[in-house]
């Protein structure tokens, strides 16, 4: 387990942030779905190279095929957002919108709806936390890194910068379709650079 | 008349925020009491009389849901308001099929609680 990049209370103080986030992303899908998700309390960890091969393997338990939907945010808050599909999300997401893919060009158009429903829980998550600690941030396009392969597979540029900095900052939110038992995952990585001006953020509001 | 307030927050922050907001409204007259999760607060609600509850829904362990219906499944009448950004119109109309009485958006605003408050008669004027 990685040394901790911040103390209980900057924990406290950002889990909360995060949590109002998570709550207008989880507003968001809950109205494209026409349902409700079950929302959990997200996890906020701090993590090295080493925790990567248990985060791999715990990715690898859960979705036996994965599609990623990964964006990068820059500016004074920045890091990596990936949105995580399994099978059941994309499955669920095309009975909902009642649309037949099993023809014609099916893989351009499950790739345009992972992209409009993963920029939309992106945006949604990173906008309001950049507006919640007033760190002004901006997001790139977003990017599907990996459609519908082995989940060992994949390739996750969100963990770039662990290969640099030794040590990251790693929130993970799971939002549970409840009528379909289908979870979606967001993982957000910070860049180690950004840390100490979070740190004086969060200080102010402890 | 409110004589004694609950919070309910796994938050140890927001606990603390939604305290010093009810106090800014209610004054000294009021016995303030606080919980970090469900189970600690339904210890508090079967222990002793508590007028009023301002509860999260997410948090670990027993949520807020879960708490609402352990309430209302021991009869335990407090009203509650829930403060929460879990801002679904389901979960909305979910606390409020049981028994809440009131919903705040967090992050939480002392304008809207002073409404809710008001709208409850904890608060006059």
């Amino acid at each position: 387990m990685a040394e901790e990049l911040f103390n209980e209370d900057e924990r406290d103080v950002l889990g909360e942030t995060i949590n109002i986030a998570m709550g207008k992303a989880g507003a968001a899908l809950a109205q494209a779905f026409e349902g409700f998700v079950n929302l959990q309390v997200p996890e906020i960890s701090s993590v090295s190279a080493a925790d990567l091969l248990a985060t791999r393997q715990r990715l690898e338990k859960t979705y036996e095929r994965i599609s990623v939907l990964e964006q990068e945010f820059f500016g004074e808050l920045a890091g990596r957002i990936a949105v995580v599909y399994g099978p059941a999300s994309y499955a669920a997401l095309r009975n909902v919108l009642g649309f037949d893919d099993r023809d014609g060009d099916g893989r351009r158009q499950r790739e345009e709806l992972l992209l409009e429903l993963g920029n939309a829980l992106a945006s949604t998550c990173i906008n309001e936390v950049s507006a919640l600690l007033e760190m002004r941030t901006g997001l790139r396009p977003p990017r599907v890194m990996a459609f519908d392969i082995p989940t060992s597979t994949a390739d996750w540029h969100l963990f770039a910068d662990l290969e640099m900095s030794g040590q990251m900052l790693l929130i993970d939110i799971v939002f549970h379709l409840e009528a379909h038992d289908v979870p979606f995952e967001l993982m957000i990585t910070i860049q180690p650079g950004c840390v100490p001006a979070l740190k004086q953020v969060l200080a102010k509001r402890i | 008349m409110t004589a004694s307030i609950l919070v309910v927050d796994d938050s140890k922050s927001s606990r603390k925020l939604n305290l010093a907001m009810v106090h800014e409204l209610l004054g000294d007259q009021v016995t303030y009491l606080d919980a970090a999760g469900g189970e600690a607060a339904m210890a508090i609600l079967t222990s002793q009389p508590v007028d009023l509850v301002l509860l999260d829904l997410t948090m670990p362990g027993m949520n807020g849901f879960d708490v609402l219906a352990a309430m209302r499944e021991q009869h335990i009448h407090s009203r509650v308001i829930v403060v929460s950004a879990d801002i679904q119109t389901k979960a909305k109309e979910r606390v409020a099929a049981l028994g809440a009485t009131g919903f705040i958006e967090k992050p939480i605003k002392i304008d809207a609680l002073r409404a809710v408050l008001t709208q409850l008669g904890a608060l006059h004027g």
